[in-house]
């Protein structure tokens, strides 16, 4: 062997570091855990050779990393569909944007906005933590804000106004909500959890202890943001507000864990299909994108979710501030992303969304937050297949779950579909 | 010390994270800790993926000390060393975390 590892350019290179790192890594398994028994006389992991560096590894581990999955786009990134250079509405149509600014907007950044917070504090009823609205409210008011440019640049390659596109884009994404239909994808033996023991779904600030390594600081944060849930009076948990703008800095206090745990939010997700499909298909087979969370397809009753239940047309994860959850039963068109690639910008978002079955838009899958306990009772019908990933030993351990529940409460509606 | 770390389990499912990515869960760079799901009833190994969006879709338990060894022999007897090499030790130290300059 004559690799060089301490220069370590070549992309060739990279994988063979990966390679060696990943061979070291099952010698050291395989050295304590031979054929599936404990070495017992290795108390420790045998080291590393002297020829290769674990830093010069991470280091090359993370520029390959960047180059397979590079960070969304921030707005102000935004690639145009164009083949011109990006251009701006004042080159294109400064008419049609005067003719904008005389429009009255209210106390909001579009009438669009506007019109959608008429009624707001009446209208909307909306289950969970007491600041959830205003917390949603301030959400949406900043994400259109920052995203601004995105939606001017959407518009522009449409060659309609900015008002016009957010209201199309608004009106698309309420006709999608309106169609679908939510669902929860569990596991089978969660499945039977929550149908003959717990009576609702639980989440991992329940089922863990509250100790090391399984943090919920992240997850505490992020619910924070999104939904104001336990949101303390002390200023220094704001994110921004920290030195550094790290949270790793701050101490989260240790009630924001611990408090309301059982009224966390649980998530799942909206799709159109009737079983609940949600891929690049838009049907089962192939399985779900979700599947590997769940592979049993829970449909939630529509109207008890429409109280109770918030929705983004992707993962939330690290999307909080920039793309906020917004009620299902009048979701917003800040909910949508629009920061993927330019192959799903404005035009393409307009004219071919049509199904959330059908992930056309860039995101995997949708998501929905359940807000103050997703119970056995929210549940309409249980959809399972083989289609979908389910083992035939799977499939039988939902129906006895299924027979079981239907026994002790023969009065439920919930029905068992195989597909 | 790179090595193939049990995190967390859910009935016969298990998550495993490098534990040199361990420092980072729960804090601001959780979002980049990756995992690989391995169902050992079914003898299945899912591609890498957040380490967080398996933990805020279900109610995933930690795994005790003394249950890791458990879990880590149970793997090994499980999946034959090209398995555990090209869809678990591969993956993982491809994504590994560049430790922060600061």
């Amino acid at each position: 062997m004559f690799e060089k590892f301490t220069e370590v350019k070549p992309i060739e290179s990279k994988e063979i570091i990966v390679k060696r790192l990943a061979r070291e890594m099952l010698e050291r398994f395989r050295a304590r855990f031979k054929g599936g028994e404990k070495n017992e006389h290795i108390k420790e992991s045998v080291s590393l050779p002297e020829s290769i560096s674990t830093k010069e590894i991470k280091v090359v581990a993370e520029e390959e990393k960047q180059k397979i999955a590079p960070e969304p786009k921030q707005p102000e990134e935004f690639e145009t569909t164009g083949l011109s250079e990006p251009r701006t509405t004042e080159e294109a149509k400064p008419a049609e944007k005067e003719q904008e600014k005389k429009i009255n907007k209210g106390a909001f950044e579009s009438t669009v906005t506007n019109s959608y917070f008429e009624g707001w504090d009446e209208s909307i009823e909306l289950e969970g933590n007491p600041e959830i609205k205003e917390q949603i409210k301030q959400n949406i008011v900043q994400a259109e804000k920052t995203n601004e440019q995105t939606y001017v640049n959407d518009a522009y390659d449409l060659g309609i106004s900015v008002e016009e596109f957010k209201s199309r884009l608004q009106a698309k994404i309420e006709n999608m909500i309106e169609r679908a239909s939510f669902f929860s994808a569990t596991q089978p033996f969660v499945l039977e959890k929550i149908m003959n023991v717990e009576n609702r779904w639980k989440s991992q600030f329940e089922t863990n202890a509250s100790k090391t390594p399984l943090c919920q600081e992240a997850r505490a944060i992020s619910e924070m943001k999104m939904f104001g849930f336990n949101k303390t009076s002390n200023s220094s948990m704001s994110i921004m507000s920290t030195p550094t703008g790290r949270y790793s800095d701050i101490e989260i206090p240790k009630e924001v864990l611990e408090n309301n745990k059982e009224k966390r939010p649980i998530y799942g997700y909206f799709s159109d299909e009737k079983h609940g499909a949600i891929n690049g298909d838009g049907k089962i087979p192939p399985p779900t994108s979700v599947s590997g969370f769940g592979a049993v397809n829970v449909k939630i009753k529509k109207e008890r979710a429409l109280k109770k239940t918030t929705i983004t047309f992707h993962d939330s994860l690290g999307q909080e501030n920039n793309w906020p959850p917004t009620p299902a039963a009048k979701p917003h068109f800040t909910s949508f992303p629009l920061s993927y690639s330019a192959s799903f910008s404005g035009g393409k978002i307009i004219n071919e969304l049509e199904s959330t079955s059908r992930m056309n838009w860039g995101a995997k899958y949708t998501e929905v937050q359940y807000h103050n306990n997703l119970t056995v009772d929210d549940i309409e019908s249980i959809h399972i297949s083989a289609n979908n990933g389910l083992s035939a030993e799977e499939i039988e351990e939902v129906r006895r779950t299924f027979k079981m529940y239907k026994e002790q409460h023969p009065e439920s509606t919930i029905q068992l579909v195989e597909f | 010390m790179n090595e193939i770390y049990p995190v967390a389990k859910l009935g016969y499912l298990v998550l495993v994270i490098n534990k040199d990515d361990l420092p980072f869960i729960g804090k601001e760079r959780a979002l980049e800790v990756k995992c690989i799901k391995v169902d050992l009833k079914h003898k299945i190994i899912d591609p890498i993926i957040e380490l967080e969006k398996h933990l805020k879709f279900n109610p995933w338990e930690e795994i005790a000390d003394e249950e890791r060894d458990i879990i880590l022999q149970e793997l090994g007897s499980k999946f034959s060393d090209e398995e555990i090499f090209g869809k678990i030790m591969e993956p993982l130290a491809e994504s590994l975390i560049k430790p922060s300059q600061s």
